[in-house]
């Protein structure tokens, strides 16, 4: 091991590399690590790992994560961590360090690289299956490792083994049905400085295993004693190993306190790594075993029947004297000791068979909770299932009788500091559940969720109910949730973040979109250009501009990202005919037909325009962000409700490339390029599509409108899209042709009153709501036409579209903005009622003026109506119209 | 038969015209990216795979018609790959199944016109959506390991042997994925999704591009 430097609460301190930060500073004779919560007590280490209440720290270097126990920090050079007191704060500093996740099959998933676990994974690997072992530390062995003990060679060879894969580190926080379990696995703390910059710092590993192997070993835990909490205060099993492992030589005189034959083992290991050991002081009226016989021949004295009352400390709140009680006496002496090692027996570790509703299991022969479970896809070994080795011979014991001031400070939840005292006020109170104690009291809800307390209080819960007392079998346990151990925000994001946060999805023209300077809009997941500003221009004089040229000249869009569904079949008509409120098997072979669709209820759920490309087949484009869902939508339907249909449907939405040329001079522009098909309006009717090649490239051309003018769209593939944009560009600079976006095609199309469901719609607007009764067709049926019969969607007062203009050309009204009826009065509530709202507003250069759409109550049978529309504290007043603002007539399309 | 050939040797011909027209080079949505190397993985766009997307009821006399007139098997089980040579010479194709009346069929460069006599006389649909998809072919040892960050599927070969495809989401983008040989993978996705999954499999093989054999455990 090599020496490193770290610091903590800015103070240098030495340590061997790898270490846990609480070994190091006990070294170094740091008992008192930091200020308990609440009450601001001082508190030391007294655990070896996750279970530690006490000595929580801060990272100040490297990833500062704001809160983890020192017991399972490993040092590294320059490792700086700052004391807390149970309260972290997330750094300032946005995380660089890098999280992923990943996701693993494997036969058998071993949780716990203990003795049990690793003789599961070679018994798994016998069997010939392939094994995924994990474990939390930073090497094999599980309890071995506290003794400073070597893994047996047998074991040893079995982890080279070609089908396992062992895992340090990785600490499994869930369990969930089907043997899902996910684990996190640190791996480039430990290595400091040498870990690679793009080695991801926590991997969050989605385990899926045919079986399961639960090997997790067991905490030990403390006992409730006046004064419990003083740093010199630990777990006998974690002072021993401290001192034996780890070099710690700080203790001059130890006292123990133990109900099981651990408490001896401990004892031992004090006594020979050179600590004094004043006496074992144990619950029982007898101890026998061969650890107890090794604690006697080394001369520790023992004094059965007895135990630790109550302690006392130093100015610091440092331990230095330790109370024992005779139980059978109750005689009390004071001795003095530096360390109390606490051994109050083995809480196995039951959280994660809880997480899938296994209940645990009271055995009175073991003092503890198990989880003996066995099928082919999970079973549990070790400590868990009741293997506690040795010759234990545990008392059911978590403390003595107390009195009212003595358990003010007999701590159960040290992070919480809840004491023995809160426990009686919770059951004075009434609290009778478990659950509900933990609720109220905050017991177990600390960062350790209860590893040490949760007994605790189930061993204190039994004392308090009634005069004999019950059993912890009668309490039962805490039910755990996941995560097993915190884990960091950053590791669940993982690289989820920032650029690769959502999809971004991007039409074949993209490139292009991004060298010309466009601002994009999302749509969806969709980025579409919003609009083409020149240099120095604002968007409204862009959006001006795009919008003349379109209206006056030729202009072009990107109109890729409309969903295509292409759909063939004999049936494929009649299917239409169900799908859209119009007709469509009467459309003709190339011609284009603009349809509503709605749901079962009678309200409008997308639209677009298909085109009949065949007798059995046709083009169906919807919106873009219905494509999905519309997909989804005549699934649905063919397949649970009309599957004698001969039709299918096919989405070519990327397939094909939509480009929009608009404009009075669009034909002329169009003309330089297609020549092979006759582009005059007689020939090539409104509505109407054709095949046609431009430079040797197939394409389909239509002439469908989103702005009332004459308008052609290009469709090709995408791979042809960009070559065909470039030559229209290239051709168009004779014309003048513009790009335009979203917010000039917005403009166009509600100038002649074209809707956007979504936009101009709430969710409960039935196609005659939109004043398009002329689109519901009376001879068929289709999906919704029930509904539409029904009294609520016929009757006045529903909210209808319609357009306003304003009476001053003021500025453009707010969309989403109220209507009241002129003068309206506020209500008892002293508020004023609206009769709608504004869906769609904007400045047309057309029009020359500002003009809106708007959802109002009965709005189609109140035109010319003149009402309110309040901004702020202004009151604007608008007339109800036509929502077609030009072009009544359908001129200018042809 | 008869009928079929000359029909297929007359669109041949129509078609070879039209190839002689369109000298224009088709873009491809990765533009052709590549990064990595098989030793340890390469990631690599196959831009412009020719894909027809066919629906057939299982078991139809259309069915049956339909593979009589482009002279393949189509694979009866979802999830599996029928790998054929193209008659006349055309290199390899892939038949990908991906449900019981799905497949793609990826280098039938001549389905579409083998097929267009057929489309009016039986009950079935054969879609050109070559531009739909582009396709990531992952390449090397760890191409599995780079997949496994972002496709929640089981990768090993006894469930996902070479000739299987299964559907899913990728990084969020919905795609097709296809084990195609040892240590080799075709990830297909939607055009407008493609970009953005380069960018999360360019990530994800970021710890793997290192030559040196990563152990998946302790490498320090």
């Amino acid at each position: 091991m090599s020496g490193i430097t770290f610091s903590f609460d800015d103070k240098l301190y030495n340590g061997h590399h790898g270490e846990p930060m609480a070994a190091a500073l006990l070294r170094c004779g740091l008992l008192s690590i930091t200020n308990s919560t609440y009450h601001g007590r001082a508190r030391g280490v007294i655990g070896l790992g996750v279970e530690e209440p006490n000595a929580l720290v801060q990272l100040v270097s490297g990833t500062k994560e704001s809160m983890r126990p020192a017991t399972v920090i490993e040092v590294v050079e320059g490792l700086a961590a700052r004391s807390l007191t149970g309260i972290g704060a997330l750094p300032e500093d946005p995380e660089e360090a890098r999280y992923d996740k990943t996701n693993r099959y494997v036969d058998t998933l071993v949780i716990g690289a203990g003795i049990a676990g690793l003789t599961a994974a070679d018994e798994e690997l016998r069997a010939g299956r392939e094994v995924l072992l994990i474990d939390d530390q930073p090497g094999p062995g599980g309890h071995l490792r506290h003794l400073g003990l070597e893994l047996p060679s047998a074991l040893q060879g079995m982890l080279a083994h070609k089908n396992l894969t062992y895992l340090s580190r990785c600490t499994a926080v869930g369990l969930y049905d089907q043997n899902y379990v996910v684990a996190i696995e640190r791996r480039s703390d430990h290595p400091g400085n040498a870990a690679p910059a793009n080695r991801a710092r926590i991997r969050v590993w989605h385990i899926r295993a045919e079986r399961v192997v639960l090997a997790p070993g067991a905490f030990q835990r403390p006992l409730i004693f006046a004064n419990n909490d003083r740093p010199g205060i630990m777990l006998s099993h974690a002072a021993a190993t401290y001192v034996a492992v780890h070099g710690v030589k700080i203790f001059k005189q130890v006292v123990v306190a133990t109900v099981d034959n651990q408490g001896y083992r401990d004892a031992l290991r004090l006594h020979t790594a050179g600590v004094s050991v004043q006496g074992i002081y144990d619950v029982r009226s007898s101890a026998r075993g061969v650890s107890v016989d090794a604690a006697k021949a080394a001369g520790i004295p023992i004094r059965v029947r007895s135990t630790v009352l109550d302690t006392s400390s130093n100015a610091e709140g440092v331990l230095n004297s330790v109370t024992i009680q005779d139980l059978e006496t109750k005689e009390i002496f004071q001795t003095a000791a530096d360390l109390l090692a606490v051994s109050g027996g083995w809480t196995p570790i039951v959280d994660l068979a809880t997480h899938i509703g296994i209940k645990p299991k009271w055995s009175e022969e073991h003092a503890a909770f198990l989880v003996n479970h066995a099928t082919d896809q999970l079973r549990t070994a070790g400590m868990l299932a009741g293997d506690f080795g040795g010759d234990d011979d545990p008392a059911v014991y978590f403390g003595p009788t107390l009195d009212a001031e003595q358990a003010r400070h007999a701590y159960i939840d040290f992070q919480r500091d809840t004491t023995l005292h809160d426990l009686r006020r919770a059951v004075g109170a009434g609290l009778l559940s478990i659950e509900h104690i933990k609720r109220y009291t905050t017991i177990g809800t600390a960062h350790d969720q209860g590893k040490t307390s949760g007994m605790l209080t189930i061993g204190a819960l039994c004392q308090l109910n009634g005069k004999d007392g019950l059993s912890p079998a009668e309490v039962g346990t805490l039910s755990f949730r996941p995560p097993y151990v915190p884990i960091p925000f950053a590791a669940l994001a993982g690289r989820e973040r920032g650029a690769l946060s959502d999809p971004i999805r991007i039409t074949a023209l993209h490139q292009w979109h991004v060298e010309a300077g466009a601002v994009f809009e999302d749509v969806g997941q969709w980025k579409r250009p919003w609009y083409f500003p020149k240099a120095g221009e604002s968007m409204d004089e862009a959006v001006r501009r795009e919008c003349v040229a379109a209206r006056q000249g030729v202009a072009v869009m990107d109109a890729s990202t409309l969903g295509k569904i292409d759909i063939r079949g004999a049936d494929a008509g009649i299917f239409l005919d169900r799908i859209y409120t119009n007709m469509f098997s009467t459309l003709p072979e190339g011609q284009c037909r603009y349809g509503l669709m709605c749901k079962a209820d009678g309200i409008v759920f997308d639209d677009g325009v298909t085109t009949r490309l065949g007798k059995n087949h046709f083009l169906m484009t919807t919106t873009t962000g219905g494509a999905a869902r519309v997909l989804a939508w005549l699934e649905e339907w063919l397949q649970t409700e009309w599957p004698e249909l001969e039709v299918y449907c096919t989405s070519v939405t990327e397939h094909i490339s939509t480009i929009a040329l608009v404009g009075p001079k669009s034909r002329q522009l169009l003309h330089e390029l297609v020549k092979d098909i006759d582009l005059s309006k007689d020939a090539f009717p409104f509505m109407h599509n054709r095949d046609a090649t431009i430079d040797g490239i197939p394409v389909r051309i239509a002439r469908i409108s989103f702005s009332g003018e004459l308008a052609f769209e290009i469709n090709s593939t995408w791979g042809d899209a960009r070559h065909i944009w470039e030559r229209l560009w290239t051709l168009g600079r004779a014309y003048d042709l513009t790009a335009y976006g979203t917010e000039t095609m917005h403009v166009l199309r509600a100038e002649k009153g074209y809707v956007i469901i979504g936009q101009d719609t709430d969710g409960t607007q039935t196609p005659p709501d939109l004043n398009m009764s002329w689109i519901v067709s009376k001879k068929k049926e289709f999906i919704g036409k029930r509904s539409l019969q029904l009294p609520y969607l016929k009757a006045a007062g529903r909210q209808q579209l319609v357009g306003l203009i304003q009476e001053k050309d003021e500025e453009v009204i707010p969309e989403g903005a109220y209507i009241t009826v002129l003068n309206a009065q506020p209500d008892q509530y002293n508020k004023t009622p609206h009769t709608g709202f504004v869906t769609s507003a904007y400045y047309s250069p057309a029009l020359g003026r500002s003009f809106a759409l708007a959802l109002v109550a009965d709005g189609l049978n109140r035109m010319g109506e003149v009402v309110a529309v309040p901004i702020g504290k202004k009151l604007l007043h608008a007339t109800i119209c036509n929502s077609v603002f030009i072009d009544k007539e359908n001129i200018r399309r042809d | 038969m008869l009928l079929y050939a000359t029909a297929y040797l007359l669109t041949r011909k129509i078609s070879e015209e039209i190839n002689q027209a369109h000298m224009i080079a088709k873009q491809s949505p990765l533009e052709g990216k590549h990064t990595g190397t098989a030793a340890t993985v390469a990631i690599r766009e196959l831009p412009g795979l020719h894909t027809i997307d066919l629906r057939v009821a299982p078991g139809s006399v259309a069915q049956l018609v339909v593979t009589g007139a482009l002279g393949i098997e189509l694979p009866a089980k979802t999830g599996q790959i029928q790998t054929t040579s193209v008659p006349g010479g055309g290199g390899e194709a892939h038949v990908l199944c991906l449900a019981p009346d799905w497949w793609l069929m990826v280098g039938l460069e001549e389905a579409e016109q083998q097929l267009a006599l057929l489309k009016n006389q039986y009950h079935f649909s054969a879609v050109d959506v070559s531009g739909q998809r582009t396709t990531i072919e992952l390449e090397g040892t760890h191409a599995r390991e780079v997949l496994a960050h972002l496709w929640e599927q089981d990768l090993r070969e006894k469930s996902f042997p070479v000739a299987s495809v299964s559907q899913g989401l990728m990084a969020k983008a919905p795609v097709v994925v296809c084990h195609i040989a040892p240590f080799c993978y075709r990830v297909m996705v939607r055009s407008s999704f493609a970009l953005h999954l380069w960018k999360a499999l360019a990530d994800a093989a970021e710890e793997w591009l290192i030559a040196r054999k990563i152990n998946a455990g302790s490498p320090f």
